[in-house]
């Protein structure tokens, strides 16, 4: 599974839930505010780094990551290369012309989404859903409803991915090819896609039932088996994003 | 401890846009610290009890509900959750339906932390209730990870871990293996001995219903008996086993469930002479070839080699009759991790022939839906590991593989891919094709359609969704839905999981009828008592390695 939390040991999988919440909004207000896509593909290598040498993720899983995000990230380059104003061009070929400021455009938006994708991705890697809870619960003292809706919607992807792959092996098992052409493809995706969002939602409905069988709701606070363990660093770490981002905003 | 007094007073139920109630006049009364046991044939209304007695239905579910349901004077409709979790605990009847933290722990510990239980008291809880279930090894594990059964055994212990004073167990036992079961059965008796009330809920006449105080048997959801479990079977032994909650006489089963379609089957020609054929299948494999509904693998474009080498013996490679050339499926030392490193298959060696009736057994977590999804291409098996007719089936795609192999999931739903049973039905005769690109289905098809509906018990739900289908009719729908095409091998992930007998009998003479026609079955069960009388062989798995295969005719 590309998107869900793994058990780990490395410095983001230590530092805590909230800590790694903030730099990761630092990293999303940078993405925002940089312009030029010099800038983004800085920020995209920092990212990398980060994903490869402080959360341990593989080079093929960062290239799966990448990859995906792709799939919206390529098209938009392109059309947006094509259709934003500009004034110098730099490649003309009949009636299309590519212009450095559309160029611009397209490339730092096409980074940016690769680097919001991909710093989010971290982030799930790294993070118990489960010390998320916790920490908003008990540090923040949002009502648990709300924190279970947050950590829910981390777990929930790794189980839409699961339906997907078993309902793509049950499509398979009962003799459903490959498509071929566009239509093909479409086609199979619209049925893919429906198949999968239906089971979703059977699946929320019963988890919700489940739930409150267990007692989710029955009181306005719960316990927690375990507390969440906050490195001496992970707050330091936290503000030093903070004010390398303001650090940013101001030049920027 | 006491234990909750649950009192039933024309309790009736109908789920949103049904005419029909699901249960309807159901009066009863159960006392602080008994164990009654619900039983009753598939469709019956003991899950749609079940639910009521936690308020769950209609509360979430919705439907309307008409009569009384009192839990120590309370009524879940109604009560505060907090009363309510005190009052009873529910064990669903799909696992997966009520696991909802991702990892075993988690899911023991999400009761006693939303009812406020200190922290170190749930960690007590979750040790307890881990060690009841024997899962306290994967306690650190995600759910997905386990099988059936062992999810099964961590909703249990989810369910003990709230400690309630009522626990209502619904089809507990389903995917359970027998050292599994027994284990259940103890729990039951230790947790009826700490004065805690007991409901359990099956479709058969099984060894926790007989350990019961008192048996209420429910069917077309009214309460048609309701005595200790040692006098109704003295004295309604036939109507029990008519309900299809008892077995029948041995001698009866083989033309097929009671009163039901498959004593006459309606279909003609070829399709009767096939049953006729469907006798328990003789010691040797029949010479007949297998249907050949697709073109044989080996000549596909390219992508098989021949083997390199002759089968080595290994102890799941008895076979019935000649050499590995002769044989279907071929698992030449076939081993499995996955990721992370958890082995799940060692050095698997099996044959299967046409016409064999393989059942594939073993404890909860030993590698039997494991090796299945290999043969069938949902996991990677090395090179040289499988082989189809004599050829390696290493770089065929799972489609191709469809083409020659059925294959059953354990969890029906996930094959659902139409919004009618009938449409479900008949989805493999068109592959998924376009409407406009269908052309229309063969006489003989329909034909066959029309007799498996009939087999299985499904005729005049046609029109409604599978979704509303009860598991052993969702089930049986999956297993047609496979078996409409002719097909040499059949893969049936525990098929009979939480059915009732007559349900059983259905998939039993399914299968006899598909192996008259030549075809071979490959079924994991944990209930080899009920369909062994047929098969050919037993194919037993623990910790991922064959163990005391048996030949033909012989069993366990």
């Amino acid at each position: 599974m590309l998107i869900q939390f793994e058990t780990g040991n490395t410095l983001l999988h230590r530092m805590d839930p909230l800590s790694k919440m903030t730099v990761l909004f630092c990293v999303a207000v940078m993405a925002m505010v940089l312009d030029h896509f010099s800038h983004q593909a800085g920020l995209l290598l920092l990212c990398i780094a980060a994903a490869r040498g402080l959360a341990g993720l593989s080079w093929m899983r960062i290239a799966r990551g990448i990859r995906l995000i792709a799939i919206v990230a390529v098209p938009y380059f392109v059309l947006t290369s094509l259709t934003a104003s500009g004034e110098t061009v730099v490649l003309a070929w009949g009636p299309l012309a590519f212009t450095a400021e559309a160029l611009n455009a397209a490339a730092a938006m096409s980074l940016r989404m690769i680097v919001l994708f991909l710093s989010s991705l971290v982030y799930i890697v790294t993070t118990d859903p489960r010390a998320l809870v916790t920490e908003m619960v008990v540090r923040l003292r949002l009502p648990y409803r709300f924190a279970f809706g947050i950590s829910a919607a981390l777990t929930f992807i790794p189980l839409l991915e699961a339906e997907g792959t078993q309902i793509l092996a049950a499509h398979q098992v009962r003799g459903h090819r490959p498509p071929k052409g566009i239509t093909g493809r479409i086609r199979w995706w619209g049925r893919f896609v429906t198949a999968v969002l239906l089971n979703a939602l059977r699946r929320v409905q019963q988890t919700a039932g489940a739930m409150e069988s267990k007692g989710f709701g029955a009181f306005p606070d719960r316990t927690f088996r375990k507390a969440v363990a906050i490195p001496w660093w992970s707050p330091w770490s936290a503000a030093a994003g903070v004010l390398l981002t303001l650090l940013v905003c101001w030049i920027v | 401890m006491k234990g909750t007094e649950v009192i039933c007073t024309e309790l009736g139920f109908t789920y949103d846009g049904e005419e029909r109630p699901a249960l309807e006049g159901v009066t009863m009364a159960i006392r602080s610290g008994e164990w009654v046991a619900i039983v009753g044939p598939s469709g019956s209304g003991k899950s749609t009890l079940c639910q009521l007695l936690n308020g769950l239905l209609p509360r979430s579910g919705g439907g309307v509900r008409a009569g009384q349901v009192q839990l120590d004077g309370i009524d879940p409709k109604d009560a505060p959750l907090s009363a309510v979790t005190e009052a009873a605990g529910v064990l669903f009847q799909d696992p997966d339906a009520q696991l909802v933290q991702g990892i075993v722990e988690d899911e023991v510990a999400f009761g006693p932390e939303n009812m406020r239980v200190p922290p170190e008291q749930i960690e007590r809880r979750v040790q307890e209730a881990l060690q009841a279930v024997r899962l306290l090894d994967r306690r650190a594990d995600p759910v997905r990870s386990l099988s059936g059964g062992q999810r099964q055994r961590t909703a249990i212990a989810a369910v003990l871990a709230l400690k309630p004073r009522l626990l209502v167990f619904d089809d507990a036992c389903a995917s359970l293996d027998a050292a599994a079961q027994a284990d259940f059965l103890q729990l039951c008796r230790m947790l009826q001995a700490e004065g805690r009330t007991l409901i359990t809920a099956s479709g058969r006449f099984d060894d926790v219903a007989r350990a019961a105080q008192r048996v209420i048997v429910l069917d077309g959801g009214r309460a048609v008996l309701d005595a200790p479990p040692e006098e109704l079977l003295r004295r309604c032994g036939e109507q029990l086993a008519q309900l299809g909650v008892l077995p029948r006489a041995a001698g009866s089963r083989g033309a097929g469930p009671a009163g039901g379609p498959m004593a006459a089957p309606p279909a003609a020609g070829a399709r009767a002479a096939a049953l006729e054929a469907a006798a328990p299948p003789a010691a040797a494999p029949p010479a007949a070839a297998p249907p050949a509904a697709a073109p044989p693998l080996a000549s596909g474009a390219g992508a098989l080699h021949a083997p390199a080498t002759s089968a080595k013996s290994g102890p799941g490679a008895a076979s019935p009759a000649a050499g590995a050339s002769s044989a279907l499926l071929d698992i030449r030392e076939l081993s499995f991790s996955y990721p992370g490193g958890r082995r799940a298959l060692d050095c698997v060696n099996a044959r299967l022939y046409p016409g064999e009736w393989v059942l594939l057994t073993g404890e909860n977590g030993s590698g039997k839906t494991t090796l299945s999804r290999l043969i069938m291409g949902l996991l990677p098996a090395r090179s040289g590991s499988l082989y189809w007719q004599g050829a390696d089936m290493a770089a065929l795609p799972v489609y191709r593989r469809a083409e020659h192999i059925g294959y059953v999931f354990q969890q029906p739903e996930h094959t659902f891919t139409a919004w009618t049973v009938w449409d479900e039905l008949v989805y493999a005769l068109h592959a998924g094709a376009h409407s406009r690109d269908r052309t229309g289905f063969a006489g003989d098809q329909l034909e066959r359609a029309s007799f498996l509906l009939e087999a299985a018990g499904l005729v005049g739900r046609e029109q409604i969704s599978p979704y509303l289908l009860s598991q052993s009719e969702k089930r049986l729908l999956s297993l047609i839905s496979q078996l409409v095409i002719p097909k040499p091998l059949y893969i049936l992930d525990e098929p009979t999981s939480g059915m009732d007998y007559a349900a059983v009998d259905r998939v039993n003479h399914l299968c006899r009828f598909v192996i008259g026609e030549g075809a071979a079955v490959l079924m994991i069960t944990h209930d080899p008592g009920w369909v062994q009388e047929a098969s050919a062989r037993i194919l037993h798995l623990e910790d991922g390695k064959v163990k005391t295969p048996h030949p033909a005719g012989q069993t366990v």
